[in-house]
């Protein structure tokens, strides 16, 4: 066996040279790492746009006071009437001004209007901001439940 | 290249994750050795060129898997290199069942082709790939590579005694492989 051992160490080898093999695999190497690099990058973008996305969207239902306010405060660049802030002021309660409930404050009594049976009540708001314009905006009054008596 | 400590290259290796000029330096250093190792065991260029091909890209892609075991980067990728070879070995015997007209060379031919290339690599690879694809790499790898037995054990995940006796037994199929009149022609040439 130690002549065959012998024998294989001095075997002819060829002297086996890469050439320009060796540096076509090395530019395509490299091509690849930049791909790798990108196609890692491309998820991470996306999967992060997207969950901001969601985040948004959900709290533009859940609170939509929450994302305007997070809106201005981004782009600031908002300087008129924020009338979508009224919205907050839908718990103050305008039921007494309608003439549902408080039929003297819409002076109505004389005008042939008293005699038909109001459907709904609305206030019209006016408001104006620095630049001196104005914005009316509707809001419906919500009509209070008269609890019922229980005998 | 100049050479470089183990350490050295664990922190050549962290750098190669996420920096391809660090890889670059691992594959100007392992390439040609690693291609040499591969044209012994297929003996085709271009089969050779697929093959180190597999093994660097393969190497760049799940380099960030590889685990540092105070083992030579090198070795995995032999490692790397010989199962490529292996799944090669496979396609190409699929290949040679489909061949139809394929030709088998005779004994005869072999001791021609022998006295032809007087102790050439081909002529040797001609038995060589006779042999089992484990006991290929074992003889590849010591004799031609003439790679320590500690080398090979890092390559291959075996120890250095059972790597000895692996060895002992390749030889012996290999010896048995070859025509006794070829086996002793060649010998003779050594004693010569």
């Amino acid at each position: 066996m130690k002549r065959l051992s012998k024998y294989l160490c001095s075997v002819n080898k060829p002297e086996f040279q890469p050439g320009p093999f060796s540096v076509r695999l090395k530019y395509e190497l490299k091509n690849k790492f930049l791909e790798q690099k990108q196609s890692r990058l491309l998820p991470t973008i996306s999967v992060s746009l997207v969950s901001v996305l969601t985040v948004m969207l959900s709290l533009l239902i859940i609170k939509p006071q929450t994302a305007y306010r997070l809106n201005r405060l981004v782009f600031d660049n908002n300087k008129d009437i924020d009338y979508l802030l009224f919205n907050s002021q839908e718990e103050t309660d305008y039921s007494n001004l309608s003439s549902q409930i408080r039929p003297v404050a819409t002076n109505m009594q004389n005008s042939p209007l008293s005699m038909i049976e109001e459907d709904k009540s609305y206030i019209l708001h006016k408001l104006r901001d620095s630049s001196n314009r104005t914005i009316f905006y509707i809001s419906e009054v919500k009509q209070k439940v008269q609890p019922k008596i229980l005998y | 290249m100049e050479k470089m400590t183990l350490e050295e290259e664990k922190e050549l290796i962290l750098r190669a994750k996420v920096d391809y000029q660090a890889f670059d330096y691992l594959y100007e250093k392992y390439m040609p050795a690693i291609f040499r190792y591969v044209m012994y065991r297929v003996y085709n260029h271009e089969a050779a060129e697929d093959i180190v091909s597999t093994v660097f890209y393969k190497a760049m892609k799940n380099i960030s898997l590889f685990k540092w075991r105070k083992i030579p980067f090198s070795a995995w990728l032999y490692r790397i290199a010989f199962n490529e070879i292996c799944n090669y070995a496979k396609k190409e015997k699929k290949m040679y069942k489909l061949a139809t007209n394929h030709d088998l060379r005779s004994n005869d031919k072999h001791i021609d082709s022998y006295i032809d290339n007087q102790q050439s690599f081909k002529f040797v690879h001609t038995y060589l790939k006779q042999l089992p694809l484990k006991d290929q790499d074992l003889i590849t790898l010591r004799f031609f590579e003439k790679k320590p037995f500690t080398e090979i054990a890092n390559i291959t995940g075996k120890n250095e005694s059972t790597l000895r006796v692996n060895l002992h037994r390749a030889l012996k199929k290999l010896q048995e492989i070859i025509p006794k009149e070829v086996y002793n022609e060649a010998l003779k040439q050594v004693s010569m």
